[in-house]
This record gives C-alpha cells, structure tokens and sequence, in this order.
C-alpha cells in the first residue's frame, strides 16, 4: 500500500510512499483511509506524516485530472481539499516531516500540520499556481493561505517562489529545519515535546482547532475560476 | 543625427524628473530622487504614472522601487497639505484619494514588486513600502517607522488602518504603533521586512530578487496574478471602497 500508517510507541506516522504523492480521486481515498485508522486507534496521541524520497507531495495529479470530465475534476478537488482541511482539525497533534518537495496542494497539506519540519538541503515547498498561470481556484484555498502564512509573507508564498528549507523557515512557513538521516527522529522528538504529559481530549480538541480555523472549516468548495484550469490541463494533455 | 539628439535630450529630461522608470533587462526601476520623496498631489501623480508606464511594457516581468540618498520616503508632504488644505480643498481630497488608490495599485499590481528601502520611510513612506510584495532595507541606516503617534496623528484611512492590520506581522503591530523607529536589522527580526543589504549591494540584491519572481522567460501571467492577488488580499479592496 503506497500509503499506510506505522505506530510506534502511541505515534501514528503516516507514511505517502507513492512516489510523487499525488492527489487523485483513488489516491485521496487511501488518504482518508490512512487517517480514519489513525483516529481509531484510542493509544495514539500524535501524529507524523512522512513522505519518501525526493518528495514528500508534489499536490493534484494533473496528468489523470486532465482527461476527467469537468464535473469529475471539481469533485475530486473537492475531496482532495477536504483531506488538507481535515489535516487542519484533526483531533490529534500533527507534525509534518517534510523530506521534500511540497508542491502546490502538497504545500498546503504540509502548512495544516500543526508543526512543520523540512530537510534543509534539499526538496522546495512551493505555490506554482501563480507560475502555471491558474488560480487557486477554491475559496478554501485562499482561507488556508491567510490562515497559516504570516501575514508579511503571503506575498512571497503566491508568487511561486521555489522556498528551501531554510527559507521556508526564515518565512514562517515551517517552524525547524534538519538534515534528512535525523528528520524522522526530529520529528518524533518534537511530538514527545507537543505531547508531554498531557492527555488532550479528542473531541475538545478538534472543536477548538475548529473555532480558531472556523474560516477554513465555513469555506465553500465552490470552484472561482475555471477558465485558467482548462488551459492548464490542455498544456499537460499536449505534453504526452 | 538629428533622431539621436532627439533621443539624448529625452533621456537627459527624463533623467531629470524626479520620479522615472528605468529598465534593466526585464526589471522596471521606480526612481523616486526627489530628496525625501513627500506625497503630494504632484508626487502621487508623477509615482502613479510611472506605474502606468511599466504596468503597459509587456516586456517588464518584475518591479523594484527605490528611493535616494538618505531617504526612500518620509511620507506625506504636510508643508503642502497645510497650504492646500483651506484654499483648494477640491485639490486636497483629490490628492488623498489618489494615495489611497497609489496603495491599493501597489498591493494588486499585477506583476511582483520589490521595495529597495534604501533609507529612512515614514508615516505615507512606510505603507508605500508595506504595499509591495517584497521589503528589502538598506542595513546600516535608516529607520522604517509609523510616526503617527509621535505627531499626534490619527490613521485617517482604511487603507491604511487595514495595511497596519494585514501587512505588519501580529506580534509587533503594537510596537509600531508606538512610533518606534525600527532600524534594517530590527525589521528583518521582527519579520516587518524580508531581507537587508549594505547600501553598495542594495538595487542589485534587489534587481536579482526581482529576477527570481520573474521565473523564466515572459514572467508570471499578469492577468492571473492580480486576480491571485486580489483574492487573497481582498482587505484592500473592502478598504479602498470604504474609503471612497
């Protein structure tokens, strides 16, 4: 299974081990999958996701998207916009290891995490939508990049700007950087720091990570532009 | 012969005003060299036509504004204003509206802006700073500063209230507010600006910044980007129409 859970002393870590880690209708099925059995297992207090090789996830899969029917294309975004949201209020601590490239829908799974570490080296977080010439297309998008980018840098997020560890870190976008043969172990570390002693209950905290995020959670899975996709996907089909 | 004279005397008069555009391969450079660079009826004008000026090149990919010497902007003229106010009233709210609309210009421009604050930006200065996309300072001097509260001045617009609110990050709004004079290396701390320079690298750090936003060959599309920009800043346009 490309992506499957692993715990390890009451950590869940969530392994995408599917080369790119693309977002597409089945893909997003595993996803959910990963995270429904996460919740059930009542002796996890924290969870890390982890990516494996040169990405952790380049976002949607364009190439599968782009020969979908529109009505097609607009519910799998949907589910795939609904798993970054339920990253945002899991009833869980969440770190994302982010061993490398986090592009486009891939960048905002990782910013939903509650505590970001990158690979300092290597691997880019990016917002290509700017780049590719398309719109984020969703207003939950657009909540998500004012929710969790500091104010001073939503700028430079959208701009498509290529952001190594150490600058995504510098800008806020995660909170720690680390070499890649000490990023899983960072990341374990710092969950026993979130976690401490603490026995956070599940239900409570999925209802405050709610109220602060009510703008993410309130958005509206209504597409904004269309017009700038379609001749995004005619690019990728032309390509083949 | 003639066409070449021509040519020279255009450069040799435009050299001379006070606020240019200059070209440098696809970058567009805002020269603001009118000494401390006030707003004033004439001064919004002038900055709003250069931007008239880089926004129709096709060719121009990213923009870098700047100002000299000592000062990148201190902000509004008041001298004028005081002069303007009672006599030409018509002339003064003109004026503020054209602030209002040279900011939200700034924030929604549809091409990446980097600001060279190569010196000292007060009050107006600051917010004409705070619309690009990027801050870059000058490192060893200058301040960036809200002198309102020193002057005993309250934020008369939304654009501006709401530029405090979205652009200043959260946890020194209060500090700035203060009218504390933030020099480079403060500002870079406390996140207010993105990165500094000594004065010698300033316009080239910038320019190749600039060249970075630009990705390859025709830049990002334009068109896209302001509606990007738009979406995600919509706090301007809700403070722009209020002001209005």
């Amino acid at each position: 299974m490309p992506f499957y859970v692993e715990f390890i002393d009451n950590v869940a870590v969530w392994h995408l081990d599917d080369n790119k880690n693309l977002f597409n209708s089945v893909t997003v099925r595993e996803m959910n999958r990963c995270l429904d059995e996460i919740e059930a297992n009542p002796h996890v207090t924290c969870m890390i996701s982890i990516g494996y090789g040169k990405n952790y996830s380049q976002g949607l899969d364009l190439l599968t998207l782009s020969q979908m029917a529109t009505q097609a294309v607009h519910a799998t975004l949907t589910l795939a916009f609904k798993v970054i949201a339920r990253v945002l209020t899991f009833p869980l601590p969440t770190i994302a290891a982010i061993n490398g490239h986090s592009y486009g829908a891939g960048a905002f799974l990782a910013i939903c995490h509650d505590y970001r570490i990158m690979r300092e080296d290597r691997g880019y977080m990016c917002f290509p939508e700017a780049k590719l010439g398309v719109h984020f297309g969703f207003p939950v998008l657009i909540e998500m990049i004012k929710q969790r980018i500091p104010l001073a840098n939503q700028s430079i997020a959208i701009l498509s700007m290529e952001l190594s560890g150490t600058e995504a870190c510098k800008y806020g976008l995660v909170h720690e950087t680390s070499n890649i043969d000490e990023l899983l172990m960072t990341a374990q570390d710092a969950a026993k720091r979130i976690v401490g002693r603490n026995n956070l209950d599940r239900d409570n905290l999925k209802k405050i990570k709610s109220s602060i995020f009510s703008s993410v959670v309130n958005s509206k899975y209504e597409i904004m532009e269309d017009v700038e996709r379609h001749k995004l996907f005619k690019t990728v089909r032309s390509k083949l | 012969g003639f066409i070449k004279l021509y040519y020279i005397l255009q450069k040799k008069l435009t050299a001379k005003m006070p606020f240019s555009v200059e070209k440098r391969g696809r970058i567009a450079i805002l020269r603001m060299n009118e000494g401390e660079n006030r707003l004033n009826y004439y001064s919004v004008k002038s900055i709003l036509k250069c931007l008239d000026e880089i926004e129709s090149d096709p060719e121009v990919t990213a923009m870098v504004s700047i100002g000299q010497d000592k000062h990148y902007s201190l902000g509004l003229d008041l001298d004028w204003i005081g002069e303007n106010m009672i006599e030409n009233p018509q002339l003064t709210s003109q004026f503020t509206m054209d602030l209002s609309t040279l900011y939200y210009r700034l924030i929604t421009f549809p091409i990446p802006t980097v600001a060279a604050i190569n010196g000292h930006a007060y009050g107006a200065g600051t917010f004409i700073a705070l619309a690009h996309d990027m801050l870059i300072m000058r490192e060893e001097r200058g301040y960036f500063c809200l002198p309102e509260a020193k002057l005993n001045l309250p934020f008369r617009s939304e654009m501006t209230r709401v530029m405090v609110r979205k652009r200043i990050p959260l946890s020194i709004q209060s500090t700035s507010l203060l009218s504390y004079p933030f020099p480079a290396k403060e500002a870079l701390k406390y996140g207010i600006i993105h990165g500094h320079s000594p004065m010698s690298n300033l316009l080239e750090m910038c320019v190749s910044q600039a060249e970075r936003l630009s990705g390859k060959g025709e830049g990002l599309n334009r068109e896209n980007l302001r509606k990007i920009k738009m979406s995600v800043f919509d706090w301007a346009t809700l403070a722009y129409t209020e002001d209005r």
